[in-house]
C-alpha cells in the first residue's frame, strides 16, 4: 500500500511576514479576500494591524466578519458561505482561535462543492468535481491551535449537542502567516500551555511509526525551537523573537501532528473539551506528560530525538543506551521548569473535571474511532488509567 | 535573531511498491482528462511509457494524446518547445512526466509556460513570480536518485548552443503527485545508486550549511542525512538495493528536495553546476569531486557548524569517540572517506582532471560559478580566486595544490 503525503501549506514567517500576504494572494491569482476574524481579534487590535499591511499593497479586503464566536458553529459556517458567495470574495483570510480557523476550512470544503447547510452535509468533500476553490490563508494569532495545516476540523450545532466532524484534502490551507506582532499579548500562563501542547504534539508526532517519513522534520524542529526558547519566553515576556519561534512551533507541530490519522491523545483531549468546554491545547498538554510514561514506543526513535533536545555537548555525554531515557527526562524537566514560573493547570482536577465522569469519557473515546482504526491503546483501562494519572 | 523566511512543499507524493497503478486515480483527481506522456528513448525502449500508458487506460476518464520522448541529456529551449507545440496540437490538458532530470526539467518548464499563458520560453528565465492562470496537472515519475529535483522548484535548461544554461525558478513549475515507485530505479546500476545516495548527503549538509536561517529547512536536511544513514545500514546487511532500500533512497530524495527547495546549495553546488555546463559529467559525480574540497577550503569559517552534521551522520556511539576539537575535521574525512571508497569500488574519475576538465577551463568555470544562483543566494561570499584555489585542488595535480 502506498504512503501518501499531501502537504502543500506554505510557511511564511518572521519580519514583516504580514506584509506578504497581498503577494502570495496575487499568487494565488486572487485579488478580493475575505477576512474572518473573531472579536478578540478586534479588541486586540489584531485586524488593525492586518488591515494597515494591506494599506499601499493595491489590494483591499473585500468582506471582513468577525462575528465567530469561541466555538465553530454551524450558523458560522452557513453565514460565512452567504457572505463570500454574496460579495464575490475569490480567497479567505483567517484570523483568530481555533473556531475561526475551523469555520474557515469548513466553509472552503462546502463552497467547493457548492453546498450551503452543514446538518446536509457528511463532512467529507461530495467529490474531486470544484464549483469554486477557495485560497485559504491563514495569519496565526495568539499562539495558534495547531490545525492550522489540519485537514480535520470539527463545526458544532448551536446547542452544541451535535458534532459535525469534516475530513477533507480540499480543506488545505495554502498559506501560514506567521509574525511576531500578532502575539504581542501572550501572557506567559498562555505560553506554557501552548509551549507544552506543542512539545506533546511534536514527541508523539514522531515515535509512533516510521511512515511518517515527510512530517517528522516537523516535530524536529519544533522540538528544537522549545528548546531554546520556552523558558525565554516565559521569562523574557517582551522578547518578540522567542515567542514568534514558540508559534512556529506550535504550527509546525500541529502541521506534522494532525496531517497524518488521529492519535488517542488527541481524541481524548477532543472528548474532554468538548464535555467541559475547555481549552483542548490545556487538556493535551497535561495528558502527554503521564501518556508518555504509560504508552508503549520505539525506544530508539525516541532516542533518535536527543539531538534536538539538548546541545551537543550533552549528546556527547549521554551513551545510546540511555538516549530514551535521556529525552523522557528533558520532557520532564521542561514540565517541571514551566511549573516553577507560572501557575498553570497542571491537572484534570484543575479543571474541574469530575472522576465519575472517567467511564463515560473512555466509552466515548473509544466509540468515536472506527474499530479497524483502534490501536491496542484504545482499552477502556489504558484510558482510565491516564485520566486517573492526569487527575 | 529576527528574520525572516519561507518553507513550502506543493507537491503530493505517493510511495511505495507499485505505487504507480495509483497514477491514473491522482491524475483524475486532479482534473486531468487529456495527457501528454514526456519521457526519453531510452526509457521508452525499457517499456515504461507502455507501463504508463497501461496505467492511464485504468481509469475511463484518461486518455494518452500524445507522447514525446526526444529528450535528450540535458534539457533545452528546443526539446521544451516541441513538447509544447506537441501538447497544443494534440488538445492535451495535462502532464505525466517519467524520467530523470531532463525529463522532469522539460516538464517542468512546459508546465511554467502553459500555466502561466506564455509562449516564449525566454520570458520565464531566472527568478520568476509568474502568476497562475491556468491548471496544468503534472505527475511526475522519477526513475533516478538525487538531490530532489522531482520536486524542487528549480530547472535547468541549455541553451541553443547547448553550452550554457539557464536557470529558471518558479513555484508554479513544481510537480503536484510525484510517483515514488521502487521498480522504476531498482534497474538503475548499483553506483548510480550510490552517488545518488551520496548526492543526497552533501545536497542536505550544503542545505544545512546554507547562511540564511530556515529551521524547517535545516530538520529536514538533517532528517535526510539520518534517512540516508539508516539506508547505508540495511544495504550494508542485504548487499542489495532491494524494493526497501530503493524506497528509502527515494524518500530521502524527496526530503532532500523539500530541503533544497527552500534554501540555496552553496558554494559546492555552484561549482558542480559551472563543470556541468562545461563538460558531459553526471552531477552527482562532479559533486563528489567537488564537494570534500569545498568543505576543507571552508573549514575555518564555517567548522564549527559540521559538528551538527557529523551528529547526524555517524552513530551515537562514534560521535561519543571524537574527541570535541576534531569534530569539523571527523566529518571531512568521512566524506572524503566515502567518496573514495565508491569512486575506487566502481573505477570512476577521482578528480576533475580524469573527469576531463583542463587547466585551461577553470577561469572560466570560476567565473561561471560566481554568477550561479545557488552562490548567490547562499549569503556568503567567494571571489573567483577562491573558486580557482579550489578547484584546483580537486584536479588532484600535486603541482597544483602546492
Amino acid at each position: 500500500m502506498s504512503k501518501i503525503v499531501d502537504n502543500s501549506v506554505k510557511f511564511i514567517v518572521g519580519e514583516r511576514a504580514l506584509e506578504n500576504l497581498p503577494y502570495e494572494i496575487r499568487l494565488a491569482g486572487c485579488s478580493k479576500p475575505m477576512l474572518v476574524c473573531d472579536d478578540m481579534s478586534y479588541r486586540l487590535g489584531l485586524k488593525k494591524s492586518v488591515l494597515k499591511a494591506f494599506n499601499g499593497s493595491g489590494m483591499d479586503i473585500e468582506f471582513i466578519d468577525q462575528k465567530v464566536g469561541d466555538v465553530a458553529t454551524c450558523d458560522d459556517v452557513e453565514r460565512i458561505i452567504k457572505e463570500y458567495n454574496s460579495s464575490s470574495c475569490d480567497c479567505m483570510i483567517l484570523l483568530g482561535k481555533k473556531s475561526v480557523v475551523s469555520v474557515g476550512k469548513a466553509s472552503k470544503i462546502m463552497i467547493k462543492d457548492g453546498s450551503f447547510v452543514v446538518a446536509q452535509y457528511d463532512g467529507k468533500a461530495l467529490s474531486d468535481l470544484s464549483v469554486k476553490e477557495v485560497p485559504l490563508f491563514i495569519i496565526t494569532a495568539y499562539f495558534g491551535c495547531g490545525i492550522e495545516c489540519s485537514n480535520k476540523v470539527r463545526i458544532y450545532s448551536k446547542d452544541q449537542k451535535t458534532i459535525y466532524e469534516f475530513d477533507s484534502i480540499y480543506a488545505q490551507t495554502d498559506a501560514v502567516v506567521i509574525d511576531e506582532r500578532m502575539t504581542d499579548i501572550m501572557p506567559p500562563k498562555s505560553i506554557a500551555s501552548y509551549g507544552l501542547f506543542a512539545l506533546a504534539m511534536a514527541v508523539d508526532g514522531y515515535i509512533k511509526s516510521d511512515e511518517r517519513i515527510y512530517t517528522k522534520p516537523y516535530s524536529m524542529t519544533s522540538i528544537e525551537i522549545l528548546s531554546k526558547n520556552l523558558m525565554k519566553g516565559i521569562l523574557h515576556n517582551a522578547d518578540k523573537n522567542a515567542r514568534k519561534e514558540l508559534l512556529t512551533a506550535v504550527v509546525v507541530a500541529g502541521c506534522g501532528y494532525f496531517l497524518i490519522e488521529k492519535q488517542l491523545l488527541a481524541v481524548v483531549s477532543d472528548v474532554i473539551s468538548d464535555r467541559y468546554k475547555v481549552n483542548h491545547a490545556n487538556i493535551m498538554a497535561i495528558l502527554f506528560r503521564h501518556y508518555i510514561k504509560m504508552t508503549k514506543f520505539n525506544k530508539d526513535m525516541l532516542g533518535e530525538l536527543l539531538p534536538s533536545f539538548v546541545s551537543v555537548e550533552e549528546y556527547a555525554q549521554i551513551g545510546d543506551e540511555h538516549a530514551a531515557e535521556a529525552v523522557l527526562h528533558k520532557i520532564n524537566s521542561l514540565y517541571e521548569q514551566v511549573g516553577e514560573y507560572v501557575d498553570y493547570n497542571k491537572s484534570l482536577k484543575d479543571f474541574h473535571i469530575d472522576k465519575s465522569d472517567f467511564p463515560t469519557i473512555a466509552e466515548e473515546v473509544i466509540a468515536s474511532v472506527d474499530a479497524k482504526d483502534r490501536t491496542d491503546e484504545y482499552s477502556y483501562s489504558f484510558i482510565i488509567n491516564l485520566l486517573e494519572e492526569a487527575y | 535573531m529576527i528574520g525572516f523566511y519561507q518553507f513550502s512543499n506543493q507537491v503530493k507524493i505517493v510511495a511505495g511498491k507499485d505505487s504507480i497503478n495509483d497514477l491514473a486515480k491522482e491524475m483524475a483527481l486532479l482534473g486531468a482528462r487529456n495527457i501528454l506522456i514526456i519521457s526519453d528513448q531510452n526509457l521508452q525502449n525499457l517499456g515504461y511509457v507502455k507501463k504508463i500508458k497501461s496505467v492511464v487506460a485504468t481509469n475511463t476518464k484518461l486518455r494518452v494524446n500524445a507522447v514525446y520522448v526526444n529528450v535528450k541529456r540535458g534539457s533545452s529551449k528546443q526539446t521544451i518547445e516541441e513538447a509544447y507545440t506537441l501538447f497544443r496540437d494534440n488538445s492535451c490538458d495535462s502532464i505525466v512526466a517519467c524520467g530523470g532530470g531532463s525529463v522532469i526539467n522539460t516538464a517542468e518548464c512546459l508546465k511554467l509556460m502553459l500555466a502561466t499563458k506564455t509562449k516564449n520560453l525566454e520570458q520565464v528565465y531566472g527568478v520568476n513570480s509568474a502568476v497562475k492562470l491556468e491548471e496544468v496537472p503534472f505527475g511526475a515519475i522519477p526513475t533516478t536518485v538525487g538531490g530532489g529535483c522531482d520536486i524542487a522548484q528549480i530547472a535547468n535548461i541549455l541553451d541553443e548552443t547547448g553550452k550554457s544554461s539557464h536557470e529558471i525558478i518558479s513555484e508554479v513549475m513544481q510537480p503536484d503527485v510525484c510517483i515514488l515507485d521502487p521498480t522504476f530505479v531498482m534497474s538503475l546500476p548499483e553506483e548510480r545508486l550510490l552517488l545518488g545516495g551520496m548526492e543526497m548527503l552533501f545536497d542536505s549538509a550544503a542545505i544545512y550549511l546554507d547562511k540564511s536561517y530556515n529551521p524547517i529547512s535545516n530538520n529536514y536536511a538533517l532528517y535526510c542525512i539520518r534517512n540516508i544513514v539508516k539506508m547505508m545500514n540495511k544495504y550494508r546487511q542485504t548487499g542489495k538495493f532491494d524494493e526497501e532500500v530503493c524506497l528509502m533512497l527515494q524518500e530521502s530524495g524527496v526530503l532532500a528536495g523539500m530541503a533544497v527547495t527552500n534554501i540555496s546549495g552553496g558554494i559546492a553546488h555552484a561549482i558542480t553546476n559551472s563543470i556541468c555546463d562545461c563538460t558531459t559529467a553526471y552531477h552527482n559525480l562532479v559533486l563528489a569531486l567537488v564537494f570534500p574540497k569545498c568543505l576543507a577550503y571552508s573549514k575555518d569559517r564555517e567548522g564549527a557548524r559540521y559538528t551538527k552534521l557529523l551528529q547526524y551522520s555517524v552513530s551515537h556511539e562514534r560521535f561519543r569517540s571524537i574527541d570535541s576539537s576534531n569534530y569539523a575535521d571527523a566529518f571531512i574525512e568521512l566524506v572524503e572517506e566515502t567518496v573514495s571508497i565508491i569512486l575506487e569500488k566502481y573505477n570512476l574519475p577521482k578528480n576533475l582532471r580524469e573527469l576531463g576538465v583542463t587547466d585551461e577551463m577553470l577561469e572560466q568555470i570560476a567565473s561561471i560559478t560566481c554568477s550561479d544562483s545557488s552562490l548567490i543566494s547562499s549569503g556568503r561570499w567567494y571571489t573567483t580566486t577562491d573558486v580557482c584555489n579550489i578547484l584546483k585542488e580537486c584536479m588532484g595535480d600535486e603541482q597544483c595544490q602546492k
